[in-house]
């Protein structure tokens, strides 16, 4: 939970797309030295620019995708290693050896489809997933204004005097997570808090926390958004609670329990929430700043 | 010539005592005055006495209080040979020794005797002088007697009692002709009595505002209404503070107006709530200022409006209530109506004696963040948790954090 930061300009070094090449630099110079360099060039931009202040809350966000790029290079790279494994392996296994294929191809397809969208979401943020996000919330989507125009209506309403959660940033009408919701759409606040167990080669094991706000709008679209802290997810999704009494929330169960809500049930439960709503706004007074 | 005094001055006393709901107080006050000048002593005394303030006349009529110049009608109307003159100038401290000796009756008691006479012949106002000449003691200077023309105590008590009851009969009759003052005596003298002459008789006084209200006297239909509110008959209780509002009694339109907004003692109607507190507005009636302007800051019943929901709740401020503190501190924070000034809204917003979470939010809000003050966020974080539940307080709470060492409150 952070306040916007001071309104500073950003050095040039520290911009986009120049940053990218000072972290190149970096780690072409100084290979593993380069990381406490790296993270404090992060840091400076992180005080001059929080939460992408200065270049714009959302294209900061698009272009932030861009990290995503080296793990989908790990992943074509695992992909060539198990097909070569595959292709020189035991020949009388041949199942085996289909079975291999299958997984170089699968992890192929994983790793190409996350560069394609960390290129395609940080390159052209038009085509980003978060400018869908945005596109959806519209009355009419297919109208939408162009992605300046539409990056700008969650910025201003973020600049004001948003409140951030983690990297969660709540507006007076958007929410802008890993996508963006509008407030007055969300019908349902869920949190997901689980830990997922890997069981190892060895016969290890590891386990994940996945901690996750996931927002549903009123065409039961989800928007779902990682957190590293249990204590900034129970508090953004209390502070959604506060501001829409109404909506649906709950836990992972009560998550999919919605979603899997048939037409005829989500009708009514939007039924109640618009009367629920009415009768709660006839009585409130003007909204204060 | 009338009846009793000339035709102007029982065009006034109808005008200004037995017919209030006509609304032609300005208009009996202007025949007297036009009379007085003429040298109608009757006319300089009751003129007098409307300028006495609403002890002495009803309210409804707004007439302006003047002591300085009522004292002198009042001297005027004892040397212009009024008989009336000179009981309401003894009733009113204004008839010194040498007006007395200047006046042109031989004593208090012939002057006294005109005006029972009249009385007698139902005049109303001057039943209601007669019964206050019995009420006040009065009689006993008129007479010329005092205790020590008695042998005993008992004989004057005796007297005392024999006298101060007569004010009964007198005040029920000035009631009944239309002077409402009547009934305000009668309950005193019910409710208290006159120890040891006359012991008190709650009783009787039960029903005295019902009389009153049957009667039409609009400030006898607030009194009633009150009486009936109190003991939790909101829908008759509505029906007499419209009709005591109807009649012009100043500060019913508010009860009006509530009733209709809260829905006590009627079906809720805020539109109708509305144009009873404009009503009452044009009385210049305060409460009305203050709830008209908070339907205006709600947009409840009427089209929002802060530009004049400051300018009715300035008023209400002005006049010392502290209904407006919220409203208007809450505008001039956010600007609403006015140009944002956050100095004046702290101003406000700390005269609030109350508990309003609203209020608490908002002080928060200027504390932690500094605004218009030197930033103190331990005060702002105070008022926040004070704030309880208030969704906003609760998310602006979530921008400060203790420090691990040390519990300073600071900005996350």
């Amino acid at each position: 939970m952070e306040q916007k930061g001071p309104n500073k300009p950003l050095p040039l070094l520290l911009q986009w797309p120049w940053v990218v090449a000072v972290y190149l630099l970096l780690a072409v110079l100084l290979r593993l030295w380069s990381i406490p360099f790296i993270l404090a060039v992060a840091a400076l931009r992180r005080k001059y620019s929080p939460h992408g202040a200065a270049e714009g809350y959302c294209l900061s966000r698009t272009r932030k995708q861009l990290r995503q790029l080296p793990l989908g290079a790990l992943l074509v790279f695992l992909a060539v290693c198990v097909g070569v494994y595959g292709l020189y392996g035991d020949e009388e296994r041949r199942y085996m050896q289909l079975l291999i294929a299958l997984m170089a191809v699968g992890l192929l397809a994983v790793g190409v489809y996350v560069c394609f969208a960390a290129l395609r979401d940080s390159l052209f943020p038009e085509k980003s997933s978060l400018a869908a996000s945005i596109r959806s919330q519209l009355p009419y989507p297919d109208e939408a204004p162009a992605v300046g125009e539409l990056f700008a209506m969650v910025d201003d309403d973020l600049a004001g005097d948003a409140l951030w959660v983690g990297s969660v940033g709540i507006g007076k009408e958007w929410v802008l997570g890993d996508a963006a919701s509008r407030i007055d759409r969300i019908r349902g606040i869920f949190t997901i808090d689980r830990i997922e167990h890997h069981h190892r080669a060895n016969g290890g094991s590891t386990s994940t926390r996945i901690l996750q706000l996931a927002l549903v709008d009123d065409r039961w679209n989800p928007a779902v958004t990682d957190f590293k802290s249990p204590k900034d997810l129970q508090n953004a999704a209390d502070c959604l609670a506060g501001r829409l009494p109404e909506a649906r929330q709950g836990g992972e169960g009560a998550y999919h329990d919605f979603l899997a809500l048939s037409e005829e049930q989500r009708e009514e439960f939007l039924r109640e929430f618009d009367a629920r709503q009415s009768a709660r706004l006839a009585n409130a007074g003007p909204q204060l700043g | 010539m009338g009846r009793f005094f000339s035709d102007e001055v029982e065009k006034a006393l109808k005008y200004i005592y037995y017919d209030m709901r006509s609304g032609r107080g300005a208009e009996g006050m202007k025949l007297l005055e036009a009379a007085s000048s003429a040298g109608d002593g009757d006319a300089s005394c009751l003129l007098g006495r409307c300028l006495c303030g609403p002890q002495y006349v009803w309210s409804g009529h707004h007439f302006p209080e003047d002591s300085r110049r009522a004292s002198k009608l009042l001297h005027q109307a004892v040397q212009q040979g009024s008989a009336l003159g000179v009981l309401v100038a003894k009733r009113s401290g204004e008839l010194p020794d040498w007006l007395i000796r200047k006046m042109p009756f031989t004593s208090l008691k012939e002057a006294f005797e005109i005006v029972l006479q009249k009385a007698k012949e139902g005049e109303p106002f001057c039943q209601y002088m007669i019964g206050n000449a019995y009420f006040w003691w009065d009689f006993l200077s008129i007479e010329g007697v005092s205790r020590a023309s008695f042998a005993s105590d008992a004989e004057f008590n005796a007297y005392m009692g024999e006298n101060i009851r007569q004010c009964e009969d007198w005040f029920w009759k000035a009631l009944r002709g239309g002077v409402f003052f009547a009934a305000n005596n009668l309950n005193r003298f019910y409710l208290e009595g006159d120890p040891p002459y006359v012991l008190p008789d709650p009783d009787k006084a039960k029903d005295l505002w019902k009389t009153g209200a049957e009667l039409g006297q609009p400030i006898h239909q607030y009194n009633y209404a009150d009486q009936l509110s109190k003991a939790g008959q909101q829908a008759e209780a509505l029906r007499w503070y419209k009709a005591a509002a109807e009649g012009g009694q100043p500060g019913c339109w508010y009860y009006v107006g509530r009733c209709y907004e809260t829905g006590e003692g009627t079906a809720k109607d805020l539109g109708y709530a509305v144009s009873c507190y404009e009503a009452g507005i044009k009385e210049g009636e305060v409460g009305c200022c203050n709830r008209l302007g908070a339907l205006l800051y709600k947009g409840q019943g009427v089209r929002q409006d802060y530009a004049r929901a400051v300018e009715l709740l300035t008023v209400g401020y002005q006049h010392d209530t502290t209904w407006p503190l919220p409203y208007l501190g809450k505008c001039y924070y956010q600007g609403w109506g006015v140009p944002k000034d956050v100095a004046k809204a702290r101003e406000f917003l700390e005269k609030v004696t109350w508990d309003d979470p609203e209020v608490y939010y908002l002080l928060g809000r200027i504390y932690a963040r500094g605004e218009g003050v030197p930033e103190d966020i331990a005060r702002g974080v105070a008022y926040l948790q004070k704030a309880g539940n208030y969704q906003l307080a609760k998310e602006e709470l979530l921008r400060y954090k203790k420090t691990l060492f040390g519990g300073r409150w600071v900005r996350r």
